[in-house]
């Protein structure tokens, strides 16, 4: 029997990729973030850091989408999702509104730049929705 | 009113010599599905209960059972 399935070694290595992905992604705004308070001012170490971490969630997000690509093509009739991951997406979507507005309830009292803001929410959703739905998907 | 689901999916799924890649290509699942529904971590829908007993040839009663009703 010709099986569909993605093996489980292929899975494991998307799923340590994409983990990469996000905390770079989550790295390089922080970074940002951090410049912006200073002032605008770039010191050597945190734009090291902030290239670093763009290269490296842009160079993930390449390798998922074509890994993701590749293995749908040599598996054609492989199954991604079904109602299991569904339901974990749908908790790790939960998990990320109640963790954004946790996130927020310190900027009641703090002013900082709306953009600063956007940036901190953003990344706060991203994170918390890849993360839970790691974590849901153990 | 609240029981506890066991099923026989294991067992089922040994006799046919299956592994739970192959059951899971067999009912459109990921292998990650079969695996937490046999450890109980994951409690399938009807229609994928039914599609388990069908793909296993057995009656869906066969396959799960309600361990306790409150």
């Amino acid at each position: 029997m010709a099986t569909s399935v993605i093996s489980k070694s292929a899975s494991s290595v998307l799923r340590v990729v994409i983990a990469i992905t996000v905390i770079a992604y989550a790295i390089h705004t922080v970074s940002w973030i951090v410049h912006e308070l200073q002032g605008g001012e770039w010191v050597r170490w945190l734009e090291l850091t902030y290239l670093i971490a763009l290269i490296a969630w842009l160079g993930g997000f390449a390798v998922v989408f074509i890994v993701r690509r590749r293995l749908r093509r040599s598996v054609p009739r492989a199954t991604i999702s079904d109602e299991r991951t569904n339901l974990i997406f749908l908790r790790a979507h939960q998990v990320a509104v109640v963790t954004v507005m946790l996130a927020q309830i310190p900027f009641f009292y703090l002013a900082v730049p709306a953009q600063v803001l956007a940036q901190i929410t953003v990344t706060t959703a991203v994170t918390a929705l890849f993360a839970s739905f790691a974590w849901l998907d153990r | 009113m609240e029981g506890t689901l066991r099923n026989h999916i294991k067992l089922e799924r040994a006799r046919r010599n299956l592994t739970q890649e192959q059951l899971a290509d067999l009912a459109g699942v990921t292998r990650k599905t079969i695996n937490t529904i046999e450890t109980g971590r994951f409690v399938p829908s009807t229609i994928l209960a039914l599609t388990l007993a069908r793909v296993l040839g057995v009656r869906v009663e066969d396959l799960f059972e309600l361990d306790t009703i409150g």
